[in-house]
C-alpha cells in the first residue's frame, strides 16, 4: 500500500507550512487505492473533483473528502474543543457539501467555500454547546468553593497552563474564537479568513486584534489567580 | 504624521506581537514600531505579554491535539462520511437537497426540479404564470360577459328548462365550461348563443340530458 501522502495541491493554508500543520493535510489511511490515487494526484484540482462528482461518480467525491477531512475536523475541534462534536460537524459539513455541489462557483476557491460550511456548523455547535452547558452547569459551578484558593503558590504546571488556555478559549466569544483558531492555530491570513466567515477584511483584522486582547486579558487574569 | 510613541504603539501590539506570516502588519510602519520597542521597556513588556499568550495558546492546542487518536479517527470518519453520502446518493443524487417527505416521490420530484432551477428562473416563471393567468381570466370574463349590463350573464333571465344539474357546454373554441341555469337563449339545435364576444367565441353547443326538454325556439 502507498504510504499516506501529503496533500499535493496546497491551498494557501498548506503552502505556508506552519510548524506542525502537515498532519492536518495528510490523507487518511485505509483509502481504496483509486481514491488514494485521485486524492493524491496534484494534477487533479478540487474544481475538477467537484465536476466529476456532479457527473455522478463517487470516487472523486471520496477524494475531496480525503483531501479536506483532516483539516475540517481539526478546525472544528479547535473551535469546539471536543473530538466527538468536531467529528459530527465534519461529517455534517461533507453532507452539506455533497448536497450543494451544484451550487459551487468554479470561479472561487473550493477551500474557502468548504471551510465556510465547516465554520458555520462549528460556530453553531459551539453556541449550542455553550447554552446547554450554561443551563446545566453554571449554577452548580458557582456554588462550589474555589479550589485554587487552597493551592500552593508554586508555579503552575504545564498541564495547568494548558488547561487554563482551554478555559480561556471556552470563555471567548465565538466570533473571536473563530478568528483566533483560523489565524493563530491554523495560520490563515485575514484575507483568507474574511470570505470564510463572510466578513470584510477590516472586520477580520479587528476581530483578531480584539480576540487576542481578550484572550490575553483572561489568560493574564487566570495566571494571576493561580 | 503621528509620532511613534507609546500611545501610537500600544494599540498595534496585538497585531504586531505575533507571528505575521503574510506581512499584514507591514503597513503599520513596523520598522519604527520596532525601533520604539527597542527603547521602551513598558511597550516591550506589553508586547512580550502578547507573545507569551500566543505561545501558550499554540502549546495548549498542540498538547490537546496529541491526545486525539487522529489516524484511527480519520479512517473511521472517512468511512462514516462516505456511508452517509451513499445514503443521499440513493435518495437523491449529488447536488440535491434530499427531501424526506411524507408526501412521497411527487413532492420529492418537484423539490428536485425546483432545486435545479436558479432562483431567477423561478421568479421569471412565476411572473409568466401570473401574467398568463391574468390574461386567461380576462379572456374568460370577456367571453362570458362581454356586452355590458344587458348581456351580462348575471342579468339574464333563468333558463326555461328544468335541469337536474349544470349544463355542459362544448364551445367551438376555448375551454369547455359549465352553464348554470341562468338563461341563455338556446335554439332548437341545442346551440346556445351567449351573445358575447366576436367570432365563434360566444357559441357553444349544449350536450345535456335536457336536450329533449328544450324550450321552443324564439
Ligand atoms: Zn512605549
Amino acid at each position: 500500500m502507498i504510504p499516506n501522502q501529503s496533500f499535493p495541491t496546497p491551498g494557501p493554508l498548506d503552502a505556508r507550512g506552519a510548524p506542525g500543520t502537515e498532519r492536518w493535510t495528510a490523507l487518511p489511511g485505509g483509502l481504496p487505492s483509486q481514491v488514494q490515487a485521485l486524492a493524491g494526484d496534484g494534477g487533479v484540482s478540487d474544481a475538477e473533483l467537484v465536476r466529476r462528482s456532479l457527473a455522478g461518480q463517487q470516487d472523486p467525491f471520496a477524494a475531496l473528502v480525503a483531501r479536506y477531512q483532516r483539516r475540517a475536523f481539526w478546525i472544528a475541534f479547535h473551535v469546539l474543543g471536543r473530538a466527538e462534536e468536531a467529528r459530527d460537524v465534519c461529517q455534517e459539513a461533507f453532507v452539506r457539501l455533497y448536497r450543494s455541489l451544484d451550487r459551487y462557483d468554479y470561479a472561487r476557491s473550493f477551500y474557502t467555500w468548504f471551510y465556510r460550511i465547516v465554520m458555520n456548523l462549528a460556530i453553531d455547535a459551539l453556541r449550542k454547546l455553550r447554552s446547554a452547558r450554561a443551563s446545566s452547569l453554571d449554577d452548580l459551578v458557582a456554588m462550589l468553593p474555589d479550589e485554587r484558593e487552597d493551592a500552593a503558590q508554586a508555579p503552575i504546571e504545564r498541564d495547568e497552563q494548558n488547561a487554563l488556555v482551554w478555559q480561556v478559549l471556552d470563555k471567548l466569544d465565538a466570533k473571536f474564537r473563530a478568528v483566533l483558531v483560523l489565524r493563530d492555530i491554523h495560520g490563515l491570513s485575514c484575507r483568507e479568513i474574511a470570505p470564510i466567515l463572510k466578513i470584510t477584511h477590516a472586520t477580520a483584522r479587528w476581530r483578531l486584534h480584539r480576540g487576542r486582547q481578550v484572550f490575553r486579558e483572561h489568560w493574564d487574569r487566570g495566571q494571576g489567580e493561580a | 504624521m503621528q509620532p511613534v510613541d507609546c500611545a501610537y504603539v500600544r494599540p498595534l501590539l496585538p497585531m504586531l506581537a505575533a507571528e505575521d506570516p503574510d506581512g499584514e502588519a507591514a503597513g503599520t510602519c513596523a520598522a519604527q514600531v520596532r525601533a520604539h520597542l527597542r527603547e521602551c521597556v513598558g511597550c516591550r513588556a506589553e508586547a512580550g505579554g502578547f507573545l507569551r499568550a500566543g505561545r501558550a495558546l499554540r502549546d495548549a492546542v498542540a498538547a490537546r491535539d496529541a491526545a486525539v487518536p487522529d489516524d484511527a479517527l480519520q479512517q473511521d470518519l472517512h468511512a462514516a462520511i462516505m456511508a452517509r453520502v451513499a445514503e443521499i446518493e440513493w435518495q437523491d443524487g449529488p447536488g440535491h437537497e434530499a427531501v424526506t417527505s411524507a408526501y412521497g416521490p411527487g413532492v420529492l420530484g418537484f423539490a428536485r426540479w425546483r432545486r435545479e432551477l436558479p432562483w431567477r428562473h423561478v421568479v421569471a416563471l412565476g411572473a409568466a404564470a401570473m401574467l398568463l393567468a391574468a390574461i386567461g381570466f380576462w379572456a374568460f370574463g370577456f367571453w362570458l360577459g362581454h356586452g355590458g349590463e344587458r348581456d351580462s350573464i348575471w342579468s339574464r333571465q333563468p333558463l326555461q328548462a328544468t335541469s337536474t344539474g349544470p349544463l355542459r357546454a362544448v364551445p367551438y373554441a376555448g375551454p369547455r365550461f359549465e352553464l348554470l341555469p341562468v338563461g341563455l337563449p338556446i335554439d332548437d339545435q341545442g346551440s346556445a348563443e351567449s351573445g358575447v364576444g366576436p367570432g365563434m367565441m360566444g357559441r357553444g353547443r349544449l350536450r345535456t340530458p335536457i336536450d329533449e326538454q328544450l324550450p321552443p325556439p324564439r
